[in-house]
């Protein structure tokens, strides 16, 4: 995948770098004019925008780029982490918001699934994943041809590892299309969960999901 | 003076009193003029009278009839008028204070005798038929003397007005001046740095004491600001120290231990926990100020605790169980508040958090909403130790535990972030026994529709 990295800080951005380089390519820029011009080209699949650069605000930038139609998947990085700042990022058109500091495995695993998102513009209602499907109408879940009955959020759940299929799925990313919370209780509420929907989803017979420890979850492509 | 011109409560109250005198001045202006006209008038018509009264003489019996009613007239107990008669060739036949022949019609005449007051006449004219001339005259005097009394009074009464003005104004303007400064020398006070100080309150309840009144409310919203703002500060600075310290431990032992990988790997591991725990607490410190600080004011809107409650429930239900506890969640009406869904969401998470921190497995944790005609109460309870009816207020303060090791874990944050956010919405949280266990309860005003 190809990355525009957006970031004036070159600690940070080197950081990202070295993170991400092993599967994507990376260009990197330092302030927001470049950043309008470099996007122009079209050739990147997504881009990772700060939202303080030196020259514009990140923002702005964002607002450029849809003004003059690029329609980049934006994941907004940024060192204002309120509640009115994450809402007035979104608001403001980006794809996804990363509040500093972060873990890299976050990032790599956010930038995977806007990817996705951005190859279909009108999201597909039913998912295949090996002997696993899914339909989000009517909500109902088949393995090997069995159904399979969920309870709604183990469904949503489901549903969020089968739209990144072999893609890493964070418990923030969970608690955030799931439950709509943007902050970590100190309860592992999603492990409870996940657990319940393997046990379904297995019963006899293998388990489709992976648990990469420390990071989220993962659906085996090869259930 | 200039000083004097630039106080506008002087101004004010020394336009007024210019007003007033104006208004005073035509009045008595408009009442002199209408007075005067009145009183000569009847002046006049009075000597008309009398000239008609002599000229029926004339008409009824000639100048013989006229000279005995002229002799008779002046002779009247206090008798007003002088009179003079000139024959056709302006002799005079008759005549008192020597009065001039003159045309017929009004006019008016003054005698000025040494050794005697100046004498003011008006007097009418009329040609008789037999073409004498006919004089009756009258003391005007006394209407001048009228005229001066009149003027005089109008003066004087400006000049009280304009007295009675100059005082009132010194009064108001010292009385709104000393008002204001009540209020700009608090101000003086603050930006000297006494932050307590306070626009004192009269107990009239005025303007001047309403406007302080809602200068101390925005003093006081913006202590607690200042307040939020030190505390932040003053959190940052001493409590991020521990974890900053093992955090720096970690790091320390990995480069003076063993250099294999196993150890180093061990010692990284334990360092980027640390870290976590670090951003955690320093997420925690600003999600609570952020909360006090009270942006989310704007972002508020009815929602139903019940429904939230639900949601929270099931979101907690499997890892509750899983750590051998029961959840319970008894409601059922909609209770609607106005609030922020997240924040009310964090609250109910934290109060489970700590149900789950705090007690042993087997407890029962309850979750509830319930409304009456006053507020709305969410209530999470638990069958746990409960705390200690002497710890109950302190926990809700910043890093309170009450575990003194430490070792349960957990910033000593939940809780003050729950009452954060009851505060935020308009409520308290009060904890209570639950006989046994722990009973939080957050009191929140009820949305009106």
């Amino acid at each position: 995948m190809r990355i525009l990295l957006v970031e004036d800080d070159i600690q940070t951005a080197l950081l990202i770098e070295s993170g991400l380089a092993r599967s994507h390519t990376i260009v990197h820029v330092a302030c927001g004019a470049e950043a309008i011009a470099s996007a122009r080209s079209g050739e990147f699949d997504v881009a990772i925008l700060d939202r303080m650069l030196p020259d514009i605000d990140g923002l702005a930038v964002l607002d450029a780029w849809r003004s003059l139609d690029i329609r980049i998947p934006v994941l907004m990085l940024t060192a204002l982490g309120t509640v009115a700042d994450r809402v007035s990022g979104l608001e403001g058109g980006a794809d996804d918001y990363l509040v500093k500091p972060f873990a890299m495995d976050e990032l790599l695993a956010r930038i995977a699934a806007l990817n996705r998102r951005s190859i279909r513009d009108d999201p597909p209602t039913h998912y295949r994943v090996g002997d696993l499907s899914l339909d989000l109408l009517p909500r109902r879940v088949r393995r090997a041809g069995r159904d399979v009955h969920l309870q709604p959020r183990e469904f949503d759940l489901l549903y969020q590892l089968m739209r990144n299929p072999g893609q890493a799925v964070t418990r923030k990313m969970f608690l955030a299309n799931v439950w709509g919370i943007h902050f970590d209780p100190n309860t592992n509420i999603v492990d409870s969960h996940i657990s319940r929907l393997r046990a379904k989803l297995r019963h006899g017979g293998s388990d489709p999901i992976e648990t990469l420890q420390g990071v989220g979850y993962r659906l085996r492509v090869d259930a | 003076m200039r000083e004097f011109w630039r106080s506008a409560a002087y101004r004010l109250a020394f336009g007024y009193t210019a007003l007033c005198a104006v208004a005073v001045l035509t009045t008595g202006l408009a009442v002199y003029y209408a007075a005067s006209a009145m009183v000569w008038r009847d002046f006049d018509h009075a000597i008309t009278e009398e000239v008609t009264g002599l000229k029926r003489e004339y008409g009824e019996g000639g100048l013989p009839d006229l000279l005995d009613a002229l002799a008779r007239h002046a002779h009247r107990p206090g008798n007003a008028y002088r009179y003079a008669l000139f024959d056709r060739s302006g002799k005079v036949v008759l005549g008192q204070s020597s009065l001039p022949e003159a045309s017929p019609g009004w006019g008016e005449t003054r005698l000025n005798q040494p050794g005697q007051p100046l004498w003011r006449a008006r007097f009418f004219a009329e040609r008789l038929p037999g073409g004498e001339t006919l004089v009756v005259a009258a003391d005007t005097n006394d209407l001048y003397g009228l005229r001066n009394r009149l003027l005089g009074a109008l003066a004087i009464g400006f000049i009280v007005i304009l007295g009675l003005g100059a005082a009132g104004t010194i009064f108001f303007g010292r009385h709104l001046r000393r008002r204001l400064e009540t209020i700009s020398s608090t101000a003086e006070a603050i930006i000297a740095g006494d932050l307590q100080q306070r626009v004192s309150i009269g107990p009239a309840g005025d303007e001047f004491d309403r406007a302080g009144a809602s200068l101390n409310a925005m003093l006081d919203r913006i202590g607690q600001l200042v307040e939020n703002l030190r505390q932040v500060s003053s959190d940052v600075a001493h409590d991020l120290r521990t974890p900053l310290q093992r955090l720096r431990g970690a790091i320390e032992n990995g480069l003076h231990g063993p250099q294999e990988i196993p150890p180093l790997r061990d010692a990284l591991e334990r360092a980027l926990g640390q870290s976590d725990a670090v951003l955690a607490l320093f997420e925690a410190i600003l999600r609570i100020s952020e909360v006090e600080a009270g942006s989310a004011r704007e972002r508020f809107e009815p929602t139903d605790i019940t429904r939230l409650a639900k949601r929270v429930c099931e979101m907690y239900g499997p890892a509750i169980e899983d750590s051998g506890r029961t959840l319970v969640c008894t409601s059922e009406a909609s209770v609607v508040v106005l609030g922020d869904r997240e924040l009310l969401v964090q609250m109910m998470t934290n109060l489970l958090d700590n149900a789950l921190l705090h007690t042993p497995r087997g407890t029962v944790v309850t979750m509830s909403t319930q409304q009456d005609s006053a507020q709305a109460r969410l209530i999470v309870a638990d069958t746990g130790p409960g705390v200690p009816k002497a710890d109950r207020q302190r926990i809700t303060r910043r890093f309170v535990r009450l575990d003194r090791g430490r070792s349960l874990g957990g910033h000593g944050l939940g809780l003050n972030l729950v009452s954060a956010i009851a505060a935020a919405h308009g409520g308290q949280l009060v904890i209570e026994d639950n006989c046994p266990g722990l009973r939080a309860v957050i009191c929140l005003p009820i949305a009106v529709p």
